[in-house]
């Protein structure tokens, strides 16, 4: 993953889906390209030796190797949902109802915010990759959450899935976003990967906490649909 | 704690809002303010319009014009030219704009394309005969203003290695500084004709920045510059001979104002009469002037004053009026601009 610019990929259009047509085409002629040798086999999950004497698995081969290919150029979201195609899967913490206490509670008192209205706030954020919340990917934790309210400060430290995720930059985005649409304008909010998780970890803190680069980034229209569908509430 | 420390206090004069969104700079019109012709200063936000305010006889200041319908995205930095006649706007819409008041109106003469991204500063240089821009492209772009409104860019300068937050000519002479997301600031001067390269790199190995530096001021000599930056300090450079004639002579760090910011330092503003304004991301401003006592040796700069929760969000900008009276603005993430006035501790 190039450091340089992680909150503004290679591409800038949005990714289109290739028609049936040039699908069907491609794998046409892959197919009729090939030779007895199979090509050399390339660094992708979906690369394994198929027998040569079945047609079926000729075709099949034929797919994967277009998929290797061609699915990196559409839509790099895909791609590295396919670097990690089994994330490791967590139950999701038991909600816990605050305990209402049974002295005269002061109605207008405005209850301090802590670690677990923090985290409710980031639980059920969507990954951008997976059909599954940060929470049961154990990305965030109410551990990863430090707040101090009298300063009106707070800081998440999140664990991406895998050392080279490139989501890292999104994840944090959204991070920012929800906590921004949710907690009161005073507070100062520090988003960090947890140290030793990644790759390039000062890059993408660098960026995650540069406000600047964060309002660009939230106007360009594409990297906000992203967030939005990571935001989106899922009813399950 | 020393007791000639905060010896003088901001006093807040008024609180404007016209802006939806953030405010991220503002610029005051460096002909106002004097000779009777009443104060001017415009600012720029997130929601992509740039308001002129001006000074009513009464001291508050009003809402004199809004130019919108221009830019499609936050315009982040303004600069008017030395003659005061134009002001030049930088966009997250990768175009700076130039504008003219003709009587009393605002009107777009000039639209400047060419960064692929987002324009981050601009800035004119002393004579108004020179534009420089800066953007997350990593480049500096040199702009020449020609009769006829027409400006031509005469040099593209490639050089940072990353986002470049600002740009700034010197007062004097036609040198321009940029500061980046690098960590350093490049000197860039002119080698004869149209000839623009990088003449000097602080860095950190010249006692220089250790994260971003988000903007440079110098003092009204020119001999010195203060920067500011997300590693919470401020550093003041100098430069000895500045008019040898020998060509161009090397800034050095002089000293490092640090201790007093939480967290990163926005903007830094030196005063004509020497008082250095910071604003921060912990809502305050603070002033810093030269130490001339002899309590603590080896302190070059003092706290003079601070002002906690000058906003409620993030201090995006300072800048002192060229008026006769010193007032400070200021510009946050609140959406308001306050006025200041420096005045000594009763």
């Amino acid at each position: 993953v190039s450091s340089s610019d992680l909150f503004h990929p290679q591409r800038t259009t949005n990714p289109r889906k290739p028609s049936k047509h040039i699908k069907f085409i491609t794998i046409a002629l892959l197919f009729l390209s090939l030779s007895n040798n199979p090509p050399p086999p390339k660094k992708n999950p979906f690369w394994f030796r198929i027998p040569q004497s079945s047609e079926s698995h000729r075709y099949l081969f034929a797919f994967q190797f277009w998929a290797a290919t061609n699915l990196e150029e559409i839509d790099f979201k895909m791609v590295v949902g396919l670097i990690n195609a089994n994330p490791t899967v967590y139950e999701k913490k038991e909600r816990r109802t605050r305990p209402v206490s049974s002295d005269v509670v002061d109605e207008y008192a405005v209850e301090p915010i802590d670690e677990l209205e923090i985290f409710d706030h980031i639980r059920d954020i969507k990954d951008p990759e997976h059909p599954y919340s940060l929470e049961e990917l154990k990305v965030v934790t109410e551990d990863s959450v430090e707040v101090d309210d009298n300063r009106s400060y707070v800081r998440v430290t999140f664990t991406p899935t895998v050392e080279h995720c490139s989501m890292a930059t999104v994840i944090g985005l959204c991070l920012r976003v929800k906590l921004m649409r949710s907690l009161p304008s005073r507070y100062k909010v520090d988003i960090r990967v947890a140290p030793g998780t990644h790759a390039t970890e000062a890059a993408v803190n660098k960026q995650l906490n540069d406000k600047e680069r964060v309002a660009a980034a939230l106007e360009n229209p594409n990297l906000v649909e992203m967030v939005d569908e990571c935001l989106a509430p899922s009813y399950d | 704690m020393n007791p000639l420390d905060d010896m003088a206090e901001l006093r807040l004069l008024q609180t404007l809002e016209g802006h939806k969104d953030r405010v991220w700079s503002l610029a005051w019109n460096p002909t106002t303010g004097t000779a009777g012709v009443p104060a001017v200063f415009s600012s720029c936000s997130g929601d992509k319009t740039v308001v002129i305010w001006e000074q009513s006889p009464s001291g508050s200041f009003e809402r004199k014009a809004v130019l919108d319908e221009t830019h499609t995205r936050t315009i982040r930095s303004c600069a008017w030219s030395p003659s005061g006649k134009m002001l030049a706007t930088a966009s997250f819409d990768a175009t700076t704009a130039i504008w003219e008041n003709v009587g009393g109106d605002f009107e777009c003469i000039s639209t400047l394309e060419g960064h692929e991204n987002e324009v981050k500063s601009v800035s004119w240089n002393a004579a108004g005969s020179l534009l420089a821009t800066c953007g997350r492209d990593k480049s500096v772009w040199i702009w020449e203003v020609e009769p006829g409104n027409e400006f031509e860019c005469v040099s593209v300068l490639q050089g940072h290695t990353q986002d470049i937050k600002m740009v700034q000519w010197h007062p004097s002479m036609d040198v321009l500084f940029s500061c980046s997301y690098d960590n350093t600031i490049k000197i860039w001067a002119e080698d004869g004709d149209d000839d623009w390269h990088c003449v000097q790199t602080l860095n950190e190995t010249s006692n220089g920045h250790t994260s971003t530096v988000w903007a440079v001021s110098f003092n009204a000599n020119g001999d010195r510059m203060a920067t500011c930056s997300d590693d919470l300090t401020i550093k003041i450079w100098g430069t000895d001979n500045l008019h040898s004639g020998n060509g161009f002579v090397p800034w050095r760090h002089l000293c490092t104002i640090s201790g007093y910011h939480d967290r990163t330092v926005f903007s830094v503003h030196w005063s004509r009469d020497g008082v250095i304004a910071t604003g921060a991301a912990d809502d305050a401003i603070r002033l810093f002037v030269k130490n001339t006592d002899g309590y603590v040796e080896g302190l070059m700069y003092k706290l003079l004053a601070r002002k906690e929760k000058a906003h409620e969000m993030d201090v995006n900008c300072v800048q002192w009026s060229p008026t006769e009276k010193q007032l400070l603005a200021s510009a946050s993430d609140d959406g308001t601009i306050k006025i200041w006035e420096l005045a000594s501790r009763s």
